[in-house]
C-alpha cells in the first residue's frame, strides 16, 4: 500500500507462533482476568505451541452496575481457570477498576520490563480495554529491553446480540495519549474506527473539531466482515452521518477487519505518513484499535474515546476453536530488536 | 434536489465563515447581557441549549468572522464589545489527566503538591491564551478592529509588556530570563510541554525548575491583564474575560478515595474570589454542575450569588413560563429557523415562501381537528362514543345517552369529555352536585352547549388527556405537527427543536421523492411532520446511553413513560390530567439520597425536567419532573404540563429503577456468531 517496508508477519495465531523466530522463544505473557472466556485463549496455547516464561495478568473490574455480580461470578470462573493453567510461580495477577488512574499500572509494567523473562512478550487484547492496551503498548515499546513483541487477538465463540456497553463518559483522552497543545487548530484529520454503538461520537467530533476547524473526518469500516456485522457497522456509520455529513464515500476507507497491518498503511496514506494531523477515535475492531495505537505513538497523536463505565457481562462466550486450540490473530509488532510498524 | 437545511445541527465543518455569521442568531445575546459585562458568570445549562455558542463569542475567532462578514453585526450590544476573551475547556486541555497520578495510598502532601500544580497549568494555559488572542487580533491587520477593541498595533509595546509581567513576583523567578514576547510565550510552551509529557506518564517527576516555581491559581491571569493595560497593549477600559468550560468534569477526578476533584474545583473558586475588576471569569456547565456551596480552596468560605458570580442558566432563560406571552424560547427558535432556510435557499432549492415557522410548518391543529384525524369517519367516532357510553353503566339516563350521540359525530372530543365529566359527576363525593340534566337542545343555527360551559377551565385542561384517550382507543399514535407543537416538544432546548426538524424534513423529502421540485410548496402536511417528529422522538431516545446512571436513566424513563401512558389511558373519568408527570415531598428526598442523587442527574442530562412544585396540601414543598418533551411522541403521552401531576413517593422511583423483567418476550436472536467476520 505504501510502497516497500518492514514484512510484517501477522495471521492465525497458531501459525505465526510455529514460525521460525518464534517457535523457539520463551514467552512473557501479559493479559487480562475477564468475564469473556477468550481472556485464556492465549494460555490455552502455552505448552502446545508456545513456551511461557511468566504471565502478569490484570483483573479489570467494571464500575458497579446491574450486572456486578454476573460479572464477578464469571470473572471467579476465569481466574479460577487460569490459575489451573498456569503454575502459580509463572504468574501474577494485578486487580484494577476499569477508570481508575493509569500510574500504578506502569510502575508495574516498568517492573515486568526491567525481567530478564520479559525479553519477547505477548500482550492478548482480546479482552482488554482500549483504557488499558494503548498505554501498555505504548510503554512496551518504549522499553528496549524486549526484542520481540506480539499482539494476540483471540476469537470467542459468539457475542451477545445486547449492548455490549453501557453509560459512555463523555469525549476524552486515552490516558497517555493527549496532545502537545491545547489547540485543534492544526488538526486534518479525525480517523474513526467503524465499530458498533458510537454513544455520542458525532456530537463530540463536531463540537471538538469541526466548529472553527476544517479536520476531515475519515471512517474505516471493517471489510470483508460478517453479513450481520456489516448492517450493525452501517447503522455506526448512518448515526454519524445524520449530524455529521460526509462529503464523499472516499471518506469511508475499507479494511478487513483483522487486517492490522493493512489498517496501519491505509492510516499512513490518510495522514500521509504523518505529515497531516490526526485524532484517532477507535471504536472499530481490536486489530484497527492497535493500528492506530502504534500510528499515535510514532506520530504523538491523540486518541479519544467515550469510555462505558460497564460491559455486558456475556459480551463473548466461549472460546472458538481451530484445529483442537484456540483460535485469533497474531501481529508481530518488534522482531529481534526491530519496531516494524 | 432540494436540500436538508437542518442537516448540519451544529454550525460546523461544511459551513463557511461567512455564512456562520448570517446563521447566528443573536436573540440568545439579549438574555444573556451579563456575559459582557465585567463580574464573573456562570453559564449553565444542558447540552444543546446554546452556551457554547454563547461562549464561543467571547473568542477572537468569532469577533473576526463578523468582522470580515458584510451580512452580519458583531451581536453584541453598545459599548460592551471592548473586551477581549480567552480560556480553556477543562476536557480538551489535558487537565483532567492529573488524575491519572493517583494513587490509594497517596500522601496527603503528595496530592495536595498534584492540586497546586493542575493550578499552575491551568493559569500557564490561560495566560498563553490570552497573549494568543492579542496576536490573532494583531495579525488581523484590522486597524479599525483594534481600535474597536482596544488593542495597541505597536509591537514594542508587546515586547515591553512581556518585559514587564516576566519581573512580577507571581511567577517566582521561572520568568526571570525573558526579555521579549516571543522568549515569553516560549518559556510558557516549554513548561506546558513538560507538563504533558509528566500527563502522558512519559515522565515521572516534573522537574524543580516547575515544582518550585508553582503559580497561584488566577494570580498570573490578573497580572498578565494589569501588565496589558500598563504596557498600552490594552486600552484600560478593555474587559478581560476568562472563559473555563466542562467545569462540571471536575467531580469525575474523585477517585481512589480521595477528593481530588472537588479541590480542583475549591481552586477554581478561589481564582473566581479574587473579585478583581481586571479580569472575570466565564464558567461553562452543565445544569447542577455548579455546587450550592461554591467553597473557596483551602478556607471554609464560600463564593456568593451576586456577590462573588452571577448565573446565566439557558435552561431557565428558555424555559415555557405560565405565561406564554414570557416564554423566550420561540423568539429563538423562530429568528434561527428562518435563517436556516434563508441561507439554505441560497445554495439549494428550496421552495420560495414565507421563512417562519408558521409559514413552513404551519399553525397546529386545533384540538377537534386531532381528534377527527385520530377518528376520520362520523361513523366511527359514533362507534367509539358508544363503546364509551356502554361503559358508563345501564343506568345512564336516557337524556345524556341522547345528548352525547347527538354530539359525538361533529365534535368527538367534547362527546368523550361528557363521558369523562358524566363519570366525575357519578362518582364524585356526596355533598357535590349531582349530574343533573343535559344542556337544552341549542336554538337552530346556534352550537350545543356544553355540561362545562361555567368551567372553562375543566375542559382545557382535559384536552390533552381526551385527545390521548380517544387515539389510544383507535389505535392510532398521537399527531404532532405545526409550531406549537415543534416549540414545545423542542423544551427550550435550541439542539432539539433543529433535531425535530432536520426529521421533520427528512420525512418530508421522503414523501416528495416522485414529485418535480417546482411542483412542491409548503406548508409541510401535517401527517409527514408528525410521522417525522415521531422518528425523531425514536432516535432522541436511542440516543440517551451516554453519561453517569446512563443505563439506568433508560431503565427509569421507560418505566416512567409506560407507567403515565397507563395512568393517562385507563383515568376514564379524567381526574388526573395532569398524570404526565411526577411529584415528591423535598423532604422525601432528602431522606432517600440516592433517588434525590439519581434524579437530579437524570435532569442533568436532559431525560427529566425538574422544578418546585406548589403543594395541594399548605406548606408542604415538593418538586415536580416531567419527561423530556421531544421523549413524548415514543411515550404517547402529552408533552404539555397541566393540573397537579402524580403525587408519589420516592419508592416508586426505586422501583422504576428496577429492570423490569422480560417475562415471555423471546429473543429470536440471543447471540450471534461473530462481530466482524473473525472466522478463522
Amino acid at each position: 500500500m505504501t510502497g516497500a517496508g518492514p514484512l510484517r508477519p501477522w495471521g492465525s495465531a497458531s501459525w505465526l507462533f510455529r514460525q521460525a523466530a518464534f517457535r523457539d522463544l520463551s514467552w512473557f505473557v501479559i493479559g487480562n482476568i475477564s468475564t469473556q472466556d477468550r481472556c485464556l485463549s492465549i494460555f490455552k496455547h502455552c505448552g502446545s505451541l508456545l513456551s511461557l516464561n511468566a504471565c502478569a495478568c490484570l483483573e479489570i473490574v467494571d464500575c458497579v452496575s446491574k450486572f456486578t455480580e454476573e460479572c464477578s461470578r464469571r470473572r471467579d470462573a476465569t481466574r479460577a481457570m487460569w490459575e489451573h493453567l498456569v503454575p502459580p510461580s509463572k504468574r501474577e495477577l494485578h486487580a484494577f477498576g476499569l477508570t481508575d488512574p493509569i500510574k500504578p499500572v506502569q510502575k508495574l509494567a516498568e517492573g515486568w520490563m526491567g525481567r530478564p523473562q520479559a525479553k519477547n512478550v505477548i500482550l492478548d487484547v482480546s479482552a482488554m480495554p482500549e483504557r488499558y492496551f494503548f498505554p501498555l503498548l505504548r510503554w512496551l515499546l518504549d522499553s528496549q529491553a524486549i526484542d520481540n513483541l506480539i499482539v494476540t487477538y483471540m476469537l470467542p465463540e459468539k457475542y451477545t446480540s445486547n449492548e455490549l456497553a453501557y453509560d459512555a463518559g463523555d469525549w476524552a483522552q486515552l490516558p497517555t495519549f493527549i496532545g502537545n497543545d491545547d489547540d485543534n487548530d492544526g488538526i486534518d484529520r479525525v480517523i474513526v474506527g467503524v465499530g458498533f454503538v458510537p454513544f455520542s461520537l458525532p456530537e463530540w467530533l463536531k463540537k471538538t473539531y469541526l466548529d472553527r476547524n476544517r479536520a476531515e473526518v475519515f471512517l474505516l469500516f471493517p471489510f470483508p466482515s460478517a453479513p450481520a456485522n456489516i448492517r450493525r457497522a452501517w447503522e455506526f456509520v448512518r448515526q454519524i452521518e445524520v449530524s455529521l455529513p460526509l462529503k464523499d464515500e472516499d471518506r469511508i476507507v475499507r479494511v478487513a477487519a483483522n487486517d492490522l497491518s493493512g489498517c496501519y498503511d491505509r492510516i499512513q496514506l490518510l495522514t500521509k505518513k504523518g505529515a497531516r494531523r490526526a485524532v484517532f477515535a477507535p471504536y472499530g475492531p481490536k486489530p484497527h484499535s492497535v493500528a492506530m495505537c502504534l500510528h499515535a505513538l510514532r506520530t504523538e497523536s491523540e486518541v479519544f474515546y467515550t469510555q462505558p463505565t460497564h460491559h455486558d457481562p456475556e459480551y463473548s462466550t466461549g472460546i472458538l476453536m481451530q484445529d483442537g486450540l484456540p483460535a485469533g490473530f497474531a501481529y508481530a509488532i518488534r522482531l529481534n530488536g526491530r519496531n516494524l510498524y | 434536489m432540494i436540500g436538508n437545511p437542518f442537516h448540519d445541527l451544529y454550525l460546523s465543518e461544511a459551513i463557511p465563515e461567512e455564512t456562520l455569521v448570517e446563521l447566528f442568531s443573536p436573540v440568545i445575546v439579549d438574555y444573556a447581557s451579563a456575559m459582557f459585562e465585567p463580574g464573573n458568570v456562570i453559564i449553565r445549562g444542558l447540552q444543546g441549549t446554546g452556551k457554547t455558542m454563547l461562549l464561543n463569542l467571547l473568542r477572537p475567532e468569532a469577533r473576526l468572522a463578523f468582522r470580515q462578514s458584510d451580512k452580519a453585526r458583531f451581536p453584541v450590544p453598545g459599548s460592551a464589545p471592548r473586551f477581549i476573551g480567552a480560556g480553556i475547556n477543562l476536557r480538551k486541555c489535558g487537565a483532567l489527566e492529573f488524575v491519572q497520578q493517583l494513587s490509594r495510598d497517596i500522601e496527603p502532601d503528595a496530592l495536595r503538591k498534584l492540586e497546586l500544580l493542575f493550578a499552575d497549568f491551568v493559569n500557564y494555559l490561560i495566560v498563553l491564551d490570552l497573549i494568543s488572542t492579542v496576536e490573532r487580533f494583531r495579525q488581523s491587520g484590522d486597524r479599525d478592529l483594534l481600535r474597536e477593541v482596544g488593542i495597541s498595533a505597536d509591537v514594542n509595546k508587546l515586547n515591553d509588556f512581556a518585559s514587564l509581567l516576566a519581573r512580577d513576583p507571581c511567577w517566582f523567578d521561572a520568568m526571570d530570563a525573558v526579555t521579549s514576547l516571543v522568549e515569553f510565550q516560549r518559556s510558557i510552551s516549554d513548561r506546558l510541554k513538560s507538563y504533558r509529557r509528566y500527563l502522558n506518564l512519559n515522565i515521572n517527576e516534573l522537574p524543580p525548575s516547575i515544582t518550585e516555581t508553582k503559580t497561584i491559581i488566577g494570580d498570573p491571569v490578573l497580572k498578565t491583564a494589569e501588565a496589558l493595560r500598563v504596557s498600552g497593549v490594552l486600552d484600560a477600559d478593555v474587559k478581560v474575560y476568562i472563559r473555563i468550560d466542562q467545569y462540571e468534569q471536575l467531580p469525575t477526578l474523585n477517585v481512589m478515595g480521595t477528593n481530588y476533584g472537588t479541590r480542583c474545583q475549591e481552586l477554581i473558586h478561589k481564582a473566581l474570589s479574587a473579585r478583581d475588576g481586571r479580569v472575570s471569569y466565564r464558567i461553562g456547565t452543565r445544569t447542577h454542575g455548579w455546587p450550592d456551596r461554591p467553597v473557596i480552596y483551602r478556607t471554609t468560605d464560600v463564593l456568593e450569588l451576586k456577590r462573588d458570580f452571577n448565573v446565566i442558566d439557558i435552561d431557565e432563560v428558555f424555559r415555557r413560563r405560565e405565561n406564554v406571552r414570557t416564554w423566550a424560547f420561540p423568539n429563538f427558535a423562530r429568528d434561527i429557523f428562518s435563517r436556516r432556510l434563508k441561507v439554505a435557499a441560497k445554495s439549494a432549492r428550496i421552495p420560495k415562501g414565507d421563512y417562519s415557522i408558521v409559514g413552513v410548518l404551519n399553525a397546529s391543529l386545533s384540538p377537534r381537528e386531532r381528534a377527527e384525524k385520530y377518528v376520520s369517519t362520523p361513523a366511527g367516532r359514533s362507534a367509539i362514543i358508544e363503546t364509551a357510553l356502554k361503559s358508563l353503566g345501564t343506568d345512564l339516563p336516557a337524556a345524556w345517552g341522547s345528548y352525547v350521540r347527538k354530539m359525538a359525530p361533529n365534535d368527538l372530543l367534547s362527546a368523550w369529555l361528557t363521558c369523562a365529566w358524566i363519570r366525575q359527576k357519578r362518582t364524585t363525593k356526596k355533598n357535590s352536585p349531582s349530574l343533573g340534566a343535559p344542556p337544552a337542545d341549542p336554538i337552530k343555527g346556534e352550537p350545543m352547549g356544553l355540561p362545562w360551559e361555567s368551567k372553562p377551565y375543566w375542559y382545557k385542561e382535559r384536552v390533552p388527556i381526551g385527545l390521548l384517550q380517544i387515539a389510544s382507543q383507535n389505535r392510532q399514535k398521537l399527531m404532532w405537527s405545526g409550531e406549537d407543537d415543534v416549540l414545545s416538544l423542542s423544551g427550550g432546548q435550541i439542539l432539539v427543536f433543529l433535531f425535530l426538524l432536520q426529521h421533520v424534513w427528512d420525512a418530508w423529502l421522503r414523501d416528495k421523492r416522485n414529485v418535480l421540485d417546482d411542483d412542491i410548496c409548503f406548508p409541510i402536511e401535517h401527517e409527514v411532520q408528525s410521522q417525522g417528529i415521531f422518528e425523531a422522538s425514536i432516535e432522541w431516545r436511542s440516543k440517551q446511553i451516554e453519561g453517569l446512571y446512563a443505563s439506568q436513566r433508560r431503565t427509569f424513563v421507560d418505566a416512567l413513560g409506560k407507567h403515565l401512558y397507563l395512568q393517562l389511558t385507563n383515568d376514564q373519568a379524567t381526574s388526573y390530567p395532569g398524570a404526565n408527570g411526577i411529584s415528591i415531598e423535598n423532604s422525601e428526598l432528602a431522606r432517600s439520597t440516592e433517588v434525590n442523587e439519581f434524579l437530579i442527574h437524570a435532569v442533568g442530562f436532559g431525560d427529566l425536567y425538574g422544578s418546585p412544585h406548589t403543594s395541594k396540601k399548605k406548606g408542604e414543598r415538593r418538586t415536580k419532573y416531567y419527561l423530556a418533551p421531544i421523549l413524548s411522541p415514543y411515550y404517547r403521552i402529552p408533552s404539555v404540563h397541566t393540573k397537579e401531576p402524580l403525587y408519589i413517593g420516592a419508592r416508586n422511583v426505586s422501583q422504576w429503577l428496577q429492570p423490569e423483567e422480560k417475562g415471555d418476550i423471546p429473543s429470536s436472536n440471543p447471540a450471534q456468531a461473530t462481530l466482524w467476520g473473525d472466522d478463522v
